[in-house]
């Protein structure tokens, strides 16, 4: 696989996990720390 | 005679294993200790409980009551011609917490290092974590010392003080004098039996001991840290102060976990810090290349622990401060936005000085290895990430200004310069400051290593760690840029996703750092000792910024009480009880940091003096480290 595609698949695949890690931890800390409005 | 000495052999194991099993089956016994601390320590009526213990009214027996907590006045504090007792009590308490940590850090590694070498059968592991200990020696002493003075300063200083304590405190004080004969027994056998147990193949038995030189060490050390945090969240108490009984109660209030867990890490930090400056030392006064070898590995070995240590301490940190914030939202408040506020900026100068001395160590450690001229280059993008990450960590929110300039600039605070003040930023700065040190650790890591093979992770294993550091970045950035938008109770809250940001990289780059370099080929043989003489001096940086970072927030710890000895239980009367200024509380920080480096060197030359002729036998069995000359 070329390498500039690696970086942006494996960018890509880490930023989805950590926009869930963060979704997760606020309810975790029962936050509103992302309002849905 | 060989049939003595195995009987003799034989009696010593039995006696030490009944020792051991006495000892750990007490401490581990959660139940059996529950229950004796949990025994009234003073007769009290049946049925009884606070007003049993509060009862005034004449009863016609002879037992002990607890007391409630005197009202004193500035009269009734003994004084002693040309002694302050704050600065006295001061100075002496910090130098005891100074030499109390670095005595419990070392047998941590020093046990860890023995068990590596043990598993790889290599005996340079054994040799060094032989000769951390050796360092640790006087530490133990000057440690019971500043202890044993501290306690008479307290004694003749603020009597009425330590007699209340007593009330509640004296079961643990009696346990946690008897600790220390525990502490003896196992430091001295660990210590001094260290090669007569390798020649005779004891080894298991050593590294029993050992645990138990660490076991009896982390008791003292949570005995001790209760009566801290009772001073300041107490607990087991009755409202006028008067002890209800119950010992557990007392100790575990809600600062003493948040305490531990923060003391304990900072400890091994500390702890490494101290012998990195050793080694440092003795790279930069030997004169023979094999020694310079032997002490620059010793000193990467304990940087390596001190970073280990550095990298969570600021989330016990964070944990400690919160629970103090849920204990009192009074004290919380005045500890980070009131009057203390500006001793966290003094702080984060200091974490500032750390990492940047870290990371340039570890630069300078590229040197070492024969591939590390590969990543030279990136090491001006890593230092402009970190001295930006650096100067947002340590932007006040407010501005100390005269009247004049408070008006010409409007506000207290500055317009730009403001907005970095706040936790959002200093968050996001903290978190960028983590993930570039442990690019640094990475890079050092892999320098001298070439990945060998046509797996997935041999060929796109550093494309994968970019992506991750790029989202990472991104993610914690966003966060913290979100984090302006939002209420100041909540925004806290984004703290933990960053923080779990950071872990995550730490985590899942050093997962892939062990895939890429599995069955990996050495570009060269390392070059310890190659190492320029800066590189040591960031060391010795390390060591006193540390310090000096120990005492300031052990200030903020006890001052942060303020006009209180148990914390609105228990009022300071005495002249001493005010907040001092700042440079005030900087000087004597300062004054006893210099005092601590003292002893320090005197600690340092202890083992030199002991060992001269000792030294070029252990060099002469040891294989040689590759030197750098």
């Amino acid at each position: 696989m070329n390498k500039f595609v690696t970086v942006i698949v494996s960018l890509v695949v880490f930023g989805a996990f950590f926009f869930f890690l963060d979704n997760v931890l606020q309810h975790v800390q029962g936050l509103e720390l992302f309002p849905s409005e | 005679m060989l049939g003595k000495k195995k009987i003799k052999t034989s009696l010593f194991r039995a006696v030490f294993v009944l020792l051991a099993f006495f000892l750990f089956a007490n401490l581990a016994s959660v139940g059996g200790v529950a229950k004796f601390f949990n025994q009234k320590a003073y007769a009290q009526e049946e049925g009884g409980g606070e007003e049993a213990a509060l009862a005034e009214e004449a009863v016609d027996d002879n037992t002990y009551k607890p007391i409630p907590a005197p009202t004193l006045e500035t009269k009734d504090y003994p004084v002693i011609s040309g002694v302050n007792s704050r600065v006295a009590v001061w100075i002496v308490a910090q130098l005891h917490l100074f030499f109390g940590a670095f005595v419990l850090a070392v047998p941590i590694f020093v046990w860890v290092i023995e068990l590596i070498g043990v598993t790889s059968k290599d005996p340079r592991y054994d040799h060094m974590a032989h000769e951390f200990m050796k360092v640790a020696m006087t530490g133990f002493s000057l440690a019971a010392s500043f202890g044993g003075l501290l306690t008479m300063l307290l004694i003749v200083l603020y009597p009425q003080f330590m007699h209340y304590m007593v009330s509640v405190f004296g079961k643990v004080m009696i346990i946690y004098a008897l600790m220390f004969f525990a502490e003896s027994f196992f430091v001295y056998t660990y210590y001094y039996g260290w090669d007569r147990m390798n020649e005779s193949g004891n080894k298991k038995l050593h590294l029993f001991l050992g645990l138990g030189v660490n076991a009896s060490g982390l008791v003292l050390m949570l005995l001790a840290n209760s009566w801290t945090a009772f001073m300041m969240a107490p607990s087991g108490i009755a409202e006028n102060g008067a002890f209800l009984g119950d010992t557990w109660a007392a100790i575990a209030g809600p600062l003493w976990g948040p305490l531990n867990l923060h003391r304990f890490i900072a400890n091994i930090a500390y702890g490494g810090s101290i012998t990195a400056a050793y080694a440092a030392y003795k790279v930069l006064t030997t004169k023979d290349a094999r020694e310079k070898a032997h002490y620059d590995w010793m000193g990467y070995t304990s940087f390596f622990v001190t970073m280990a240590g550095l990298l969570p301490l600021p989330f016990a940190g964070y944990w400690l401060t919160k629970e103090m914030y849920g204990y009192s939202q009074q004290m919380g408040i005045t500890l980070m936005g009131g009057v203390f506020a500006w001793l966290f900026i003094i702080q984060a100068v200091l974490i500032g000085a750390l990492f940047l001395s870290s990371n340039y160590y570890l630069w300078c450690s590229l040197g070492r290895t024969h591939g590390g001229g590969r990543y030279s280059s990136l090491i001006p993008p890593l230092g402009v990430v970190i001295i930006i990450a650096f100067l947002m960590w340590f932007t006040p929110h407010t501005l100390i200004m005269t009247a004049g300039e408070l008006s010409q600039i409007g506000d207290a605070h500055h317009p730009v310069l403001g907005f970095f003040g706040v936790m959002a930023a200093k968050n996001t700065a903290v978190n960028i400051l983590l993930l570039a040190t442990f690019c640094s650790f990475q890079i050092f890591g892999r320098a001298n290593k070439e990945a060998v093979g046509d797996g997935f992770w041999q060929k796109n294993g550093t494309s994968v760690q970019i992506g991750l550091y790029i989202a990472a970045v991104a993610n914690i950035i966003a966060l913290g840029i979100y984090s302006y938008y939002i209420p100041a109770a909540v925004r806290i809250g984004l703290s933990v996703p960053q923080v779990c940001t950071t872990v995550t990289v730490l985590v899942a780059g050093s997962i892939i750092d062990v895939l890429m370099f599995k069955g990996s080929r050495e570009v060269g043989e390392m070059k310890w000792g190659n190492m320029p003489v800066r590189s040591q001096y960031a060391l010795f940086l390390l060591a006193v910024s540390f310090t000096w970072l120990m005492g300031l927030m052990g200030y903020v710890r006890s001052g942060i009480r303020q006009h209180w000895h148990v914390y609105t239980v228990f009022r300071d009367n005495s002249v001493d009880a005010f907040t001092p200024t700042l440079p005030y509380a900087a000087n004597m920080v300062t004054l006893i940091v210099v005092i601590f480096v003292a002893l320090v060197l005197f600690m340092f030359w202890m083992p030199i003096l002991a060992s001269k002729k000792k030294k070029e036998a252990v060099l002469e069995e040891e294989p040689a480290l590759e030197t750098g000359n």
